[in-house]
């Protein structure tokens, strides 16, 4: 019988191999059998899923290959998203639900105009009314949250820079 | 026994003007409060509760009645729009709602979600109003051995009927369990898998999880879109390109709503049934019921974009408003925070909550039963006024929603218990769920499995300790032998169905 070793099938390996290490760690683990009854039934399906996918993959050559996509700026979408959720987040603990937002969003939107104006070949007056367009935007949605979560709802914020 | 002559009390109390306009205050504070990611409905409640101290019963409870059905109902909203669950129960909704509203039928989607809601939730009203003694009588039979062999049921049911490769399914699951063993240990209070970081050791909090879970993988893609496809991004004043092509969007029939009928039973008779338990929730209702289901329904779309999956999660969303009483009124028993909020307010109007209050407090109860279905029209009509703005939301080009989706997830998650940490577990559980997403791993059985495992836990240690180390004791009585028989009967059942050939496979 063809067999395959495919990406899907060595990352199910993966899983359970980092399982199984997971497994032996818990007897290192300063806790009563009972209370290690819930972590090892998880990592114990890890391990099995793990290998499930594994076997499937390649005893079943017949079968439609499941195609994960390899692509740089996925990868670059995954960590700029993360990071700037990260640092937006840090930045509205310290400068305010206002001013956080509106940073955030007039950041991302003076990209998004500069690239729209270079792609078109448009003049730069475009981009000022289109950029400024985005500006009063950013500035109704930050004034909106702020209505919402501060003072409607009373969201509490540490000692923060702005008001 | 029925009482007509405290009916009739009940009745004159809460259809007057004044009953009426707090009950539609309330949906329509819980519907918009639902409908934003992060924000629960037991937030407005809470901020309604100290009310109790000066307005009447009737006020008081119109507004909690409102504020709770319409919040239950309103997180479908976002789920069905953006893909964002508004309250941790729709978060079933996602994938079915979703992937309707991109494939241009978010109105449908929209009314069914509300349709089905309503429906779900009218049955599970009629069934505390009519069966509540005898249900409350049968639940206090499930002892630890009756929900170890129920909550192994529903975990069961997820990992097989959610996925068509059960390898996946099962290692979703076990993500789940892994993070719900994450912080201290729920018997000794002992600490577990926080990896020394001090913040882990509450555990892994439900609402930061999910938002990350669903919101964080498709703001990457979509931005992901308009970083590699620019000419695809609308611009300010544009529509989505989703929507470009399509001049007006269908409404739902009466057929498409009716042929869904496999959903809604389930979805109803689940939610009620899993409402009615204390612990599972909606969440849990919602996925059982949207899992089942799937095994019946003919629509081949199921789990990609079918009206009888959103059907099925929101009427079991919702099928557990009326049921969540159950255990509340006749034992005293909150199953739920949003039981607890309500015990709350009741005991600060001076009623006692136990086994006699319907007998000594009839027209109080009966007040209660008449505003739990009073406040499904109000459901109906705020729902009706708020999904032409919700769909003109959704059509906004990804340039513009997006980015806008990711304060509200930042703003949602710290909003909703004002801990920093909990931006960061969002963050993390977004990348898990990008890889989950890339990996095509389920995302249901590890919400189940999350849920599941501390009560799962709970029970299987009590019977532990309550055996003395017996394991026969999970098989001794009829009702735990009889779930035990049904788990096996499912799984068989499935793998045989999984192993017959399908159309054209020969």
């Amino acid at each position: 019988m063809q067999k395959r070793i495919t990406l899907n099938g060595v990352i199910g390996l993966l899983i359970s191999v980092a399982g199984l290490a997971g497994f032996y760690a818990t007897y290192g683990m300063p806790l009563r059998s009972n209370e290690l009854i819930q972590p090892r039934v998880a990592i114990g399906l890890l391990i099995v899923g793990g290998l499930w996918v594994f076997l499937t993959e390649m005893r079943t050559p017949s079968r439609e290959y499941v195609k994960l996509e390899k692509d740089r700026l996925l990868l670059l979408s995954v960590f700029g998203v993360s990071a700037a959720t990260y640092i937006y987040g840090q930045i509205m603990l310290r400068l305010g639900v206002f001013s956080s937002a509106f940073l955030f969003l007039v950041v991302w939107w003076l990209y998004i105009t500069i690239r729209d104006t270079v792609r078109s070949g448009q003049p730069m007056s475009r981009f000022l009314v289109s950029f400024s367009k985005h500006v009063l935007l950013a500035a109704a949605i930050s004034g909106g949250f702020y209505a919402l979560f501060i003072t409607f709802l009373q969201m509490y914020l540490p000692g923060i820079l702005l008001f | 026994m029925f009482d007509m002559e405290a009916m009739l009390a009940a009745f004159t109390v809460v259809f007057a003007w004044d009953t009426l306009l707090f009950i539609f205050i309330g949906v329509a504070i819980g519907v918009s409060v639902g409908a934003i990611p992060g924000l629960a409905h037991n937030l407005p409640m809470a901020l309604v509760l100290p009310m109790a101290f000066f307005l009447p019963f009737h006020q008081t409870m119109g507004l909690l009645v409102g504020t709770y059905k319409g919040g239950t109902y309103g997180g479908s909203i976002t789920a069905i729009s953006f893909g964002t669950p508004g309250t941790p129960g729709s978060a079933a909704t996602v994938t079915d709602g979703y992937a309707l509203t991109r494939k241009g039928k978010g109105i449908k989607a929209l009314l069914m979600g509300l349709y089905s809601s309503v429906t779900g939730d009218m049955f599970s009203d009629l069934v505390l109003m009519f069966v509540a003694v005898p249900i409350g009588l049968f639940a206090p039979r499930f002892g630890p051995a009756e929900l170890t062999a129920l909550y192994f049921l529903s975990l069961s049911l997820v990992v097989v009927f959610s996925t068509e490769d059960p390898g996946r399914g099962i290692l979703s699951a076990g993500i789940g369990f892994f993070l719900a063993s994450i912080g201290r240990d729920i018997i000794t209070g002992s600490i577990r898998l926080t990896f020394g970081l001090r913040e882990l050791e509450a555990g892994i909090p439900l609402v930061p999880l999910l938002m990350g879970l669903f919101a964080m993988p498709e703001i990457i893609n979509q931005i992901h879109t308009v970083l590699a496809k620019p000419e695809l991004a609308g611009r300010l004043g544009e529509k989505a390109k989703e929507f470009r092509e399509k001049v007006k969007e269908e409404s739902l029939t009466w057929r498409e709503f009716i042929g869904c009928w496999r959903g809604l039973a389930i979805g109803s008779v689940l939610g009620t049934f899993l409402g009615a338990l204390p612990g599972p929730g909606a969440t849990l209702a919602a996925y059982t019921a949207h899992s089942t289901t799937k095994r019946f329904s003919k629509d081949q779309d199921y789990g990609v974009g079918s009206l009888e999956g959103v059907a099925a999660a929101e009427a079991g969303n919702n099928a557990t408003c009326g049921a969540t009483f159950i255990p509340l009124l006749t034992f005293g028993i909150p199953g739920s925070s949003i039981a607890a909020l309500f015990m709350a307010a009741l005991m600060m109007e001076g009623i006692p909550l136990g086994p006699r209050v319907i007998v000594d407090h009839t027209v109080t109860i009966y007040t209660l039963f008449l505003l739990l279905l009073l406040a499904n029209p109000f459901n109906l009509l705020v729902g009706k006024l708020l999904i032409p703005v919700y769909s003109k939301l959704a059509q906004m080009p990804a340039t513009i929603i997006w980015p806008t989706i990711a304060v509200v997830l930042v703003l949602g998650t710290y909003a909703y218990s004002t801990r920093p940490f909990d931006i960061t577990i969002a963050i993390a559980a977004g990348l898990l769920g990008y890889f989950m997403m890339w990996y095509r791993i389920p995302i249901g059985p590890l919400i189940l499995a999350y849920l599941v495992a501390p009560l799962f836990e709970a029970s299987l240690r009590r019977g532990i300790i309550l055996s003395r180390g017996d394991w026969t004791y999970f098989f001794q009585s009829s009702i735990s032998m009889t779930i035990w028989v049904i788990t096996i009967a499912a799984v068989v059942f499935f793998i045989r169905g999984r192993n017959k050939p399908g159309p054209g496979e020969g």
